[in-house]
């Protein structure tokens, strides 16, 4: 039986890689343009898209919002994650999904904040997958994140 | 002991640093860009699987920023209070004496940027870095 504690699923966005916890994922899919529902704003303000899983709208939310990515463009996205969020799931639009791998592989990274900008971390941590930095993607905070934006 | 300075060349500039806090100067590696790094810092790199900052000198003197996909051919590992640093090199043009040179200081209005001194050497100027001003100096 496989052990999935401590797994991590890596994504590339914008060039930037990802490690994201498997407990916060609920689904990778394909063809995100074309399941794009027009945006109601009232539903999700921070939400750049809809689209429809399993029979009920969820937001698309744009990570670089908080991390100064250039706006995605979801008409030539492919690839998506559904995450788990605070009342709903939500979908992440991604460069590409490299794969699910085992916890040994990563470890985790102190990183000082005067790195950046800001007197806070845009994100928790990094780990270290296969001689690269990742950044932690933890899907609740990233969430909330972006809806307080 | 004498104490030396190293001469190196970023783009069209040279530069000088004490060679006490260089831990070692090595072929570029990897580079990884992160999102909202302060500026003048360019990217992280591992060294000895801790992530590093690489201190981007042409951001911070007004030249035109090289970008992590055509990075200079070399990496200064600078020792600072702040922990290791990165400096980009085109070429490390000498290790002098710092005896066989001279350091002036500069005045109060002429100093920018976290330079505070130039090395003087067979005629020619190079700006005088000491990382830890340098990093106490970065904008925020």
């Amino acid at each position: 039986m496989i052990d999935s504690t401590g797994m991590k699923l890596v994504f590339r966005l914008h060039g930037v890689g990802f490690a994201l916890p498997l407990g916060d994922l609920i689904e990778v899919g394909e063809g995100l343009s074309d399941l794009l529902r027009p945006v109601v704003a009232a539903k999700a303000s921070a939400a750049v898209g809809m689209i429809e899983h399993r029979g009920v709208e969820i937001p698309i939310l744009d990570l670089g919002a908080c991390l100064d990515f250039a706006a995605v463009d979801l008409a030539g996205v492919d690839d998506f994650l559904v995450l788990a969020g605070a009342d709903h799931p939500w979908v992440l639009a991604v460069d590409q999904v490299v794969g699910v791998f085992p916890a040994p592989e990563f470890t985790l990274l102190p990183v000082p904040v005067w790195y950046f900008r800001e007197r806070q971390r845009p994100f928790r941590g990094l780990t270290v997958w296969r001689e690269e930095p990742l950044i932690l993607c933890e899907a609740l905070p990233f969430e909330q994140m972006l809806v307080a934006q | 002991m004498t104490s030396k300075v190293a001469l190196f060349l970023l783009g069209a500039k040279k530069y000088a640093l004490p060679v006490e806090g260089v831990l070692r100067i090595q072929a570029m590696g990897r580079l990884f860009p992160l999102p909202k790094l302060r500026q003048g810092v360019s990217a992280v790199f591992l060294a000895h699987g801790e992530v590093a900052p690489l201190l981007d000198l042409a951001v911070l003197f007004g030249d035109t920023a090289w970008t992590v996909g055509h990075a200079p051919d070399f990496l200064v590992l600078y020792g600072s209070e702040a922990g290791c640093v990165g400096l980009p090199a085109d070429k490390v043009l000498q290790v002098v004496d710092r005896e066989q040179g001279q350091v002036q200081e500069l005045a109060g209005e002429q100093r920018r940027d976290g330079i505070d001194a130039y090395f003087f050497y067979q005629g020619e100027g190079f700006p005088l870095l000491f990382v830890d001003a340098l990093l106490a100096a970065l904008p925020s």
